[in-house]
């Protein structure tokens, strides 16, 4: 008969490391190297850019049990923090500009005061997102997103910039410069050509172009797409790879 | 946060150099010095115990523990290889608990008592079952065997039946009642013929499984039950002092030592409760060694019933003892003496134990459970 001995307990190895990379401006790069034993010494092995995945794991994993991580704003800003700040409109009227372009054949000339749904927008990193809402109410963390169904967005809800301005840095916290940003420039073409998934069982470009001849008293919800998103999951630290997994057939 | 762009090129053509890291930097964070220091001191006690440290290179503490602990069972207990100690002992360490812990393993030895105990009984009355009886205390010590009486614990598991009166009229009473019949006063041969259509394990074919003796099978202890003679210890020492010479003289000392053994001040150290180191119960399975009476079929079917309901029930342990220390207050000197102490006194009760059912023959079989 054997004895056999053993431990057990909680053991943190050395397995990675963060390498951080700064410019005079206090601009930072992040890369992630995975660090290996050789000859027993630790070695720091060639990385790769940190994402926001490697984010996530290094907050979830160093984060107290309790610690808030976004904290909940009302009544515009829904949420602020992370390097993101989220808002809502609720539905309204606004100006429309639709630009024709030799790029698009479904692209047309034409502007109105037209409905649009109610709208989330979320701003990070100089990039802008957008989805609509059915209802008026403010939404909460439960509220269903829907595609926005405007033309120059991304299946994922990324605002095509094309050549549009964006507000300048001393104006990225400014919520209405990026509406601004958003509806005053030209609407050119839809996003992808998947049927049905920017507005439904509707061709976009000629739902735009009823609404520009003849705008509806309110925006028909009927049209709008459903992604299985919720607000909740742009509050998620890793909501930018979540939204970028969302693609549409025709993308371009 | 970072910087969407890429990773600006290296300055002036040069490759990356990823830097060193300082040999100062330790490569794990976690509380092995502690762990080790405490296996270490444990080793150190021990030492002082008898058991001696072992000679060569040992690669680490836990490495040096299992060959100081092993090298005491070979030396103190030869035995252990003779009569094959069928466990799996273990000193483990976590954040929170010290243990030892003596694991079950399978393929265990099966031992026939009629033989022996027939010929005790027939030299004289009361001395066959006085020796079943130090087997059948072993249980309560932390040293499981598995006996008859496991027939009788699983019959009311699996039938629910729980009397007093062990008969096959009894019996089909109980079996009717738990079909939602009306049993009658009177159960005819005629009644119990058709029930043995459809239920096994019938009281008169138990008993006749192990020659009548119903205490074995750990049933029937009401009115008219046969209790057997079952001499003392006094008695026995009395047979032994007259039969030096006799060639059963073995058995009935071994019996005689072993319950001296479990009459020491912590001889229940080891007896494990089953509750893990987070209070919940569980079951515990495994023993070491099956004692039947004879054919030991009916006994091995059972235990197999046992132990596969305590794994459907969800956790269990197989072992067979246990013993934790508590690591939430500093462990002194005196507990890992304890500890120490403990261990070998369990040794030496299963190398009685395991002695003195080596003095019943084995069961010829083609396979092991």
């Amino acid at each position: 008969m054997e004895f056999e001995a053993s431990i057990h307990g909680d053991s943190f190895n050395l397995s990675s490391a963060v390498l951080l990379y700064s410019d005079s401006n206090n601009r930072t790069y992040a890369t992630k190297h995975v660090v290996e034993l050789m000859d027993g010494r630790p070695m720091i092995r060639p990385g790769r850019p940190l994402t926001e995945g490697d984010y996530k794991h290094l907050v979830d994993g160093l984060k107290p049990a309790e610690r808030p991580t976004i904290e909940w704003n009302d009544p515009k800003i829904l949420a602020k923090g992370l390097g993101r700040t989220i808002w809502w409109s609720p539905p309204q009227q606004r100006t429309l500009f639709f630009k024709e372009s030799g790029l698009a054949s479904r692209s047309f000339e034409g502007k109105n005061t037209c409905p649009t749904p109610g709208l989330v927008f979320m701003v990070i990193d100089g990039s802008m997102y957008i989805y609509a809402f059915k209802g008026a109410q403010a939404p909460g963390k439960t509220t269903k997103l829907f595609q926005a169904p405007f033309f120059n967005v991304w299946a994922s809800g990324k605002v095509c910039d094309g050549n549009a301005q964006k507000p300048d840095d001393d104006q990225q916290v400014n919520l209405d410069a990026w509406e601004r940003f958003f509806f005053g420039s030209n609407f050119t073409h839809p996003n992808f050509s998947e049927k049905d998934r920017l507005t439904k069982r509707i061709d976009p470009a000629l739902f735009w172009k009823k609404q520009i001849q003849s705008p509806s008293p309110t925006f028909p919800e009927k049209v709008l797409v459903d992604i299985n998103l919720t607000v909740s999951d742009m509050l998620q630290i890793d909501f930018i790879e979540t939204a970028n997994r969302i693609t549409a057939r025709g993308e371009f | 946060m970072f910087a969407n762009q890429n990773l600006a090129a290296a300055p002036r053509g040069q490759g990356f150099c990823l830097p060193g890291i300082s040999h100062e930097i330790p490569i794990a964070l976690n509380d092995n010095h502690k762990q080790q220091r405490l296996l270490a001191r444990l080793a150190s006690i021990a030492e002082k115990n008898g058991l001696y440290l072992p000679m060569g290179k040992c690669e680490s503490i836990t490495d040096l523990l299992a060959r100081q602990w092993s090298g005491y069972v070979a030396r103190q207990h030869p035995n252990a290889v003779k009569n094959q100690w069928q466990a799996r002992p273990s000193i483990s360490l976590t954040d929170d608990h010290l243990t030892v812990e003596i694991g079950a393993e399978g393929g265990i030895e099966i031992y026939r008592l009629k033989p022996v105990i027939e010929a005790l009984e027939a030299e004289k009355s009361g001395l066959g079952w006085f020796v079943f009886s130090a087997i059948r205390v072993s249980d309560s010590y932390g040293l499981p065997v598995y006996l008859p009486d496991q027939i009788g614990y699983q019959l009311g598991c699996h039938y629910g039946y729980d009397s007093d009166e062990f008969t096959d009229e009894n019996y089909c009473k109980h079996l009717m009642a738990e079909e939602g019949q009306t049993s009658p006063d009177i159960i005819t041969p005629e009644m119990i013929s058709e029930m043995k259509e459809q239920y096994d394990h019938w009281p008169s074919d138990l008993l006749e499984d192990v020659d009548g003796h119903e205490h074995l099978l750990g049933v029937g202890y009401g009115k008219g039950a046969k209790h057997p003679l079952v001499l003392t210890d006094k008695q026995a020492k009395t047979w032994i002092a007259s039969h030096k010479d006799h060639p059963l003289a073995t058995v009935v000392n071994l019996a005689i030592e072993f319950k001296a053994s479990v009459a020491k001040p912590n001889a229940k150290a080891l007896l494990w409760d089953c509750q893990d180191d987070y209070g919940e119960e569980s079951e515990r399975i495994g023993a070491l060694a099956i004692v039947a009476w004879d054919s030991p079929d009916l006994l091995m079917e059972m235990i197999q019933h046992h132990e596969e309901m305590a794994y459907q029930c969800g956790y269990c342990y197989e072992a067979l003892g246990r013993v934790s220390i508590d690591l939430k207050t500093d462990i002194t000197d005196a507990q890992l003496a304890q500890l120490v102490k403990q261990t070998q006194e369990y040794l030496k009760r299963m190398d009685l134990l395991t002695e003195l059912l080596s003095q019943f023959p084995l069961w010829e079989r083609n396979n092991g459970i």
